[in-house]
């Protein structure tokens, strides 16, 4: 067995719960009603998605407006549902708005980091040799960053910011959708559908996207799920090192670092936020879990 | 083995080569002049000559690419701009807090992950099992540095347990581990949540195997069962999750430094991109990412020592 830095062996074993599989011919639709964590994880994804676009309207206070007279105010005081923080700030607002920070960091930074993860992976499971090589190298070199540090490295050169913040993020993703699409391509690209498709003239291009692509995509889709959350983490993380997307803007993040200031007199601040990360990530990772359950029923249970 | 060996070693010296070249690269995209932010605008020319000069900006890419990888090859990771001093007395200085605490977060996860796992797979569906799981669900998905301010709230700051500022005193092994406590608890607590789901899967698939019916079929005592031939199987997988999970354990140790105000090499990171101090940036990312590497070497090295099927060309 060849193994490089990060492909670890593992002995390679079928799952022991085949009484749990659904029917062979049960409907992509069927399967998803199985699996009770899509439906519970979509509808929670769902709603914190709707909570982001209609921000505007439906944040009790704007997130920006300062009251001094009215800071630390306890939940439930002055109007204040989630209490205010150390600006008088509305702590409610504030954590409406910042999901707003943390769907679209999480998404675009995950959908940016798929998307050139997956082109390399294809280039490299595809053509294999010298350009493989040096895909495979490339890929291993930046996955022994641990992700938090990858992020950091790359904020302290660019700078700080949304866009920055998201590049960074998405720099921590290609590495893993690169692997997995690669891997993936190796085994599709000996198929005899793409043999067939070679032998009617289809040039590489086509291959790889009408014929290659479609076949692995399914690692892709939950792939990009799980990492939904995990980007939401990384960026909630970089925010609260002051290195997110800058303050006055509120991201769940920072809501957690100005409430750290003031711990013990208004933890409502840190905790309001803190728990919006939690149920957002939790959210994500069920849909995740479930899909990967639906799309392919022998890991489940892993 | 032994060309295994050399050849991972190869490997790792061509990774620690792409690290080098991607920390070289932090000052070089940097935009705008780095030297400007470093020394603010009053800076004399003088001064911003000498520091462009130490940094390499004054070269050529490539020329100051050569002379980079040879002071990092010589061990020379140049100054920093915060303490004066040589980055490399830093980071030893600082290291020690973190490696202990990414240690005490693993060992954290393994003692309370790998039980937790073994009894939701022996009482599958009980409700032991299933809070088991909605735990290590819940721990994946909370952010380490929030788990360390709630541990600070409940723990220092309510109960008055236990320090939660600051890595303690290093003459008193008592104190370090009191301090120890709380932040290897945070950033174990979700890697203990993947510890205790892999155990799970992995013991519910080695239960379910022949050897397993036919130890229980010749009569053998159901915990001999599950000592010597469950857990022995179920080590590789685990082996795989802690592996996997290096890399968590040392960011979530870099990020949960910051919250508990602990010395180490997290802090020193942050505090030095907030002061702009570019080689200790260098040098910590790089060291951090060597470790990293080092550790990971040293677990494929346990893969092959825990099983002897895994063969190497």
């Amino acid at each position: 067995m060849r193994t490089t830095l990060d492909s670890r062996p593992t002995v390679a074993s079928s799952s022991g719960t085949n009484a749990a599989l659904p029917p062979r011919r049960a409907s992509f639709g069927r399967r998803i009603r199985r699996y009770p964590g899509v439906v519970i994880g979509g509808a929670v994804v769902a709603l914190i998605l709707l909570v982001a676009v209609l921000a505007p309207w439906i944040a009790p206070r704007d997130p920006l407006e300062q009251s001094l007279r009215f800071r630390l105010s306890a939940p439930g005081q002055n109007g204040f549902v989630l209490g205010a923080d150390d600006f008088g700030r509305d702590v409610l607002s504030r954590v409406i708005w910042g999901a707003r920070i943390s769907l679209v960091v999480g998404v675009a930074s995950v959908g940016l980091g798929a998307a050139v993860g997956v082109a390399l992976g294809l280039v490299a499971g595809f053509y294999g040799k010298l350009v493989d090589a040096a895909i495979t190298r490339l890929v291993d070199v930046l996955l022994t960053f641990p992700t938090i540090l990858l992020a950091i490295a790359m904020i302290a050169a660019m700078g700080a910011g949304l866009v920055n913040v998201i590049a960074a993020i998405a720099a921590t993703n290609v590495p893993r959708f690169a692997r997995v699409t690669r891997g993936s391509v190796l085994s599709a690209r000996e198929r005899d559908f793409v043999a067939a498709a070679r032998c009617l003239g289809a040039d590489d291009a086509r291959l790889l996207g009408r014929h290659v692509l479609p076949n692995v995509i399914s690692p892709i889709i939950v792939l990009a799920t799980l990492n939904v959350g995990v980007a939401i983490l990384t960026e909630a993380s970089l925010s609260f090192l002051g290195l997110g997307v800058a303050p006055p803007t509120p991201t769940w993040g920072s809501i957690i670092q100005s409430g750290s200031q003031n711990l013990e007199r208004a933890p409502w601040v840190a905790l309001s936020a803190g728990m919006a990360i939690v149920l957002t990530v939790l959210a994500f990772n069920l849909l995740g879990d479930g899909t990967r359950d639906a799309l392919d029923p022998r890991l489940k249970d892993r | 083995m032994l060309r295994h060996f050399l050849r991972q070693l190869w490997l790792m010296a061509i990774t620690l080569f792409g690290v080098v070249t991607l920390v070289f690269l932090v000052l070089r995209l940097t935009p705008g002049d780095p030297v400007r932010l470093m020394l603010g605008d009053y800076a004399t020319p003088e001064a911003v000559a000498e520091l462009r000069r130490q940094l390499g900006l004054d070269r050529s890419i490539g020329e100051a690419y050569v002379t980079f990888i040879a002071s990092y090859a010589r061990g020379d990771f140049g100054t920093s701009l915060m303490t004066k001093r040589p980055v490399l007395d830093e980071v030893l200085l600082r290291g020690p807090y973190t490696l202990h605490l990414a240690f005490a977060a693993m060992l954290f996860s393994i003692v309370v992950g790998l039980p937790l796992g073994m009894l939701a797979a022996l009482k599958r569906n009980s409700p032991a099992d299933l809070a088991t799981m909605a735990l290590a669900t819940l721990g994946a998905a909370t952010p380490v540095f929030f788990l360390g301010l709630v541990f600070i709230l409940v723990f220092a700051v309510r109960l008055k347990l236990l320090p939660a500022i600051g890595a303690g005193d290093v003459t008193n092994p008592g104190s370090l581990i009191q301090h120890l406590i709380l932040p290897a608890t945070a950033v174990g607590a979700a890697t203990a949540a993947l510890v205790a789901r892999m155990t799970r899967s992995s013991m519910l698939e080695v239960l379910g195997q022949d050897y397993i019916r036919t130890a229980r079929a010749k009569g053998l005592h159901s915990r001999a069962v599950l000592w010597r031939h469950a857990m022995k199987n179920a080590g590789i997988p685990l082996a795989t999750v802690i592996a996997l999970n290096l890399g968590y354990l040392v960011g979530g140790a870099v990020v949960t430094e910051t919250v508990f105000a602990r010395p180490g090499l997290g802090k020193l990171l942050v505090d030095a991109i907030g002061a702009r101090d570019y080689p200790t940036v260098q040098g910590v990312t790089f060291f951090v990412a060597a470790v990293f590497i080092l550790l990971n070497v040293v677990m494929d090295l346990v893969y092959v020592w825990l099983d002897p099927r895994i063969r190497y060309e």
